[in-house]
């Protein structure tokens, strides 16, 4: 079934890629699209919808207040929360707020794509960046479904390496790129997988059979 | 002494006082109608005896007192001295007496003016003259002597005789002008410090002044000290007041005291002093004297108000740097977020569009270049959001204190590994958003120290409220340092904590620490709550 998108974001190129990005998905459409919380409040009174993307870091009123202006509205709407930020009390208090769903910008692709969905079947949705920094009392709460991490082909070909031992300058050698690119692909790893060392990377390349013990 | 006497029997030799003379003393032959007569001239010989004794004790006593006596025949016009004059003079006693003109070349030119005058007077009108001559004696030695004459008249009323005594001075003249001398240094000492001191005699309320409060209070020497109710105008009524009490308890309690006082100067001119009051016991331990001085002072309390000024300003301008320093990083981090974020999302979002455009052999081809894009995106995207929380956290504006702090923590343990607790009260009162910041900033520096030196495994983060105090401690069960080394140029470990230490005062706050090697560091910064908190 189709799903009815309303975006609300004051940066007007993030919403046109947003809307390329999601109407690829054929069972998604955008129906509407918002700079401001107020311009949101007008759209939601006269559009249907099921989802709202919301930017909490909207000036004027911020995202926060809107979805607790809009839920009052219409509250069978679901609304999926975006941000620059992952820090916790944004987290909670868009939660509080009523939206059941977390999305960071840096995520915005897929993660997004899996967030609607989800909070579309009426469950809640946490983006792996962000569900690291909520406290299981809140898990407690609320049925919470995150994703494990996903690293990208470049970036288990960097793990790899690395849990066999190679320096950054072996490893840019092998893979034609700057030195630079293999340290950016390295802190990636390590924020994507909550990992903070190299024995960590180690550790997890052999769990998930990327590498073997013995090379 | 008898001697061997000529075949006479009627005279006799006895050897009189006067030591350089013998003088035969005929006695007259005293016949008795009936026989021989005798004279018994034992008694004479025994007071005579007498007589030259007391003379010798007169003459040692004389010697002791550096006296000597001497005599001026007014006919002869002939002076005599005395064997110890003599002696004091230099002169031997095998010398011969100095004639007139020696004698004048003795004196100073002044002195024996004086001296002459006075001797032709006491011979012209009898009356009896004393005064002090100053001589150079026969080794060449300078010396004084206090000189005493009196009138001798015969039976017909004439002055034939000048006696007198001699005693030289000397010394008293020498401690005399030492006296002087350290008078003088001691009033060009006052002059010169602006101090001056004073006497005060409890019963009679007599006050002596020296020269320098004269100058003090610009009251000519001519109009003497002042009496009470003079004294009092020189004082403004809260200083009188004050000089009245501290005076009164000086002498009840014989302590020293000290007090300031506003003085009013005839001129009008307001002044300040500084005055040490110290009493004096008598034997029976009542105060019967007080001394002390008084210090101009007023160049010092203006000096004193600057300064005071001064740290004033610069405690305001500390606490504006601060402040301003906080704004900066606020406004940076919200420009960096402004302008960078939303296009990097933007350009994140825009590239999987292209990305997903491209035909799939294309696509298969560029893969590995496509996920370094997206790396690099991703990366600086993490890096400008680090960056921006690092320098102003927006949970910090958005949500306060607390949750800044929980955020934060969470993060810091999860990059360094150290467990870190959080304790903080519930505040009734909102903190203000400069404490606010100065707090988290302190915590913030802390923790990083803590990381970096420390090998701690837990630290403990607790921010109280203690009346009208809040206190935040920071402690960790790390190794610890040495308190004193945080004073050595460039120490690492001091860099940081000095920065702690400034941000807590500049927003009035009292910052402490301690730290022994193996037992873990501890900070506390309070701040009183009441006061005009920033």
């Amino acid at each position: 079934m189709m799903v009815r998108l309303i975006l609300a974001d004051d940066h007007q190129m993030f919403r046109h890629a947003l809307r390329a990005l999601l109407e690829k998905d054929k069972r998604m459409t955008v129906v509407a699209e918002a700079s401001s919380g107020d311009e949101l409040l007008d759209i939601v009174r006269q559009v249907q919808a099921d989802v709202v993307c919301i930017d909490i870091g909207m000036p004027g009123m911020n995202g926060i207040e809107a979805t607790r202006r809009l839920l009052a509205i219409q509250p069978g709407i679901k609304v999926i929360g975006l941000s620059a930020f992952s820090d916790r009390q944004f987290v909670m208090d868009m939660l509080n707020a009523g939206a059941t769903g977390y999305v960071t910008k840096a995520e915005a692709g897929d993660e997004l794509i899996r967030a609607i969905q989800t909070v579309r079947r009426g469950r809640s949705y946490l983006c792996p960046d962000v569900a690291a920094t909520v406290t299981s009392a809140l898990m407690e709460n609320m049925q919470m479904a995150t994703a494990a991490p996903r690293i990208s082909a470049r970036e288990r070909q960097v793990l790899q390496l690395i849990a066999e031992g190679h320096t950054s300058v072996r490893i840019a050698e092998r893979l034609h790129v700057a030195a630079s690119t293999v340290e950016v692909h390295r802190r990636n790893i390590m924020r994507k997988l909550d990992l903070h060392s190299v024995a960590d990377l180690t550790r997890y390349a052999i769990r998930n059979g990327i590498t073997s013990v013995s090379n | 002494m008898k001697d061997e006497s000529p075949s006479d029997p009627s005279s006799c030799c006895v050897r009189a006082i006067n030591l350089d003379a013998w003088q035969f003393l005929k006695l007259p032959n005293l016949a008795e109608p009936d026989g021989i007569g005798t004279l018994d001239i034992a008694e004479c010989f025994r007071l005579k005896e007498k007589l030259w004794h007391k003379a010798r004790l007169l003459s040692d006593a004389h010697r002791l007192a550096r006296l000597g006596h001497w005599e001026y025949l007014v006919d002869d016009g002939r002076m005599i001295w005395s064997l110890e004059i003599a002696e004091l003079l230099g002169f031997q006693a095998e010398d011969r007496m100095p004639s007139p003109s020696q004698r004048a070349g003795m004196h100073t030119a002044e002195s024996w003016r004086r001296f002459d005058a006075a001797l032709e007077r006491t011979i012209t009108t009898g009356e009896p003259f004393q005064l002090d001559v100053e001589i150079r004696r026969r080794d060449g030695e300078h010396c004084w002597f206090m000189v005493q004459g009196e009138a001798e008249r015969d039976d017909a009323g004439r002055v034939v005789k000048v006696i007198g005594i001699a005693q030289d001075i000397t010394e008293h003249k020498t401690i005399e002008a030492a006296l002087r001398a350290s008078e003088r240094r001691l009033e060009e000492a006052q002059t010169l410090c602006q101090v001056g001191s004073w006497e005060l005699d409890r019963d009679s309320a007599q006050m002596k002044w020296s020269r320098e409060v004269f100058r003090l209070f610009d009251r000519p020497e001519s109009l003497g000290v002042p009496d009470l109710n003079e004294a009092m105008c020189y004082y403004t009524p809260e200083s009188l007041e004050q000089t009245r009490s501290a005076f009164w308890r000086a002498i009840d309690t014989g302590e020293r005291c000290t007090l300031e006082q506003e003085v009013r100067l005839p001129s009008g001119a307001i002044r300040h002093h500084a005055t040490v009051i110290v009493p004096v016991a008598d034997s029976s331990g009542r105060t019967c004297k007080l001394f002390g001085t008084v210090q101009d002072i007023t160049e010092r309390r203006v000096l004193e108000l600057e300064r005071s000024k001064q740290l004033g300003h610069v405690a305001e301008l500390s606490r504006r740097l601060v402040m301003v320093q906080e704004r900066e990083r606020r406004r940076l981090a919200s420009e960096l977020h402004e302008r960078a974020s939303p296009n990097l999302a933007a350009l994140q979002l825009t590239f999987s569009n292209l990305a997903s455009a491209l035909p799939p052999d294309v696509l298969a081809e560029v893969e590995p270049l496509l996920d370094d894009i997206r790396g690099l995106l991703a990366d600086t995207t993490a890096g400008i959001r680090e960056i921006s929380t690092e320098m102003r956290p927006a949970t910090l504006d958005h949500a306060g204190l607390l949750p800044a702090l929980q955020d934060y923590t969470y993060l810091f343990s999860q990059r360094s590994g150290i467990e870190v607790e959080l304790a903080i009260d519930d505040f009734g009162v909102p903190l203000a958003p400069e404490l606010q910041s100065v707090l988290f900033r302190i915590v913030q520096e802390a923790l990083t120290n803590c990381a970096k030196h420390a090998s701690a495994g837990c630290v403990r983060v607790s921010l109280a409220q203690d009346g009208n105090a809040l206190e935040l401690r920071i402690a960790d069960d790390g190794i610890g340092f040495e308190p004193s080394m945080l004073t050595e140029p460039g120490s690492a470990v001091g860099l940081g904590l000095i920065t702690m230490r400034e941000r807590a005062e500049f927003v009035g706050g009292r910052f402490s620490l301690s730290s022994h090697p193996g037992k873990g560091t501890e900070i506390r910064i309070s701040f009183d709550l009441h006061e005009d908190a920033p």
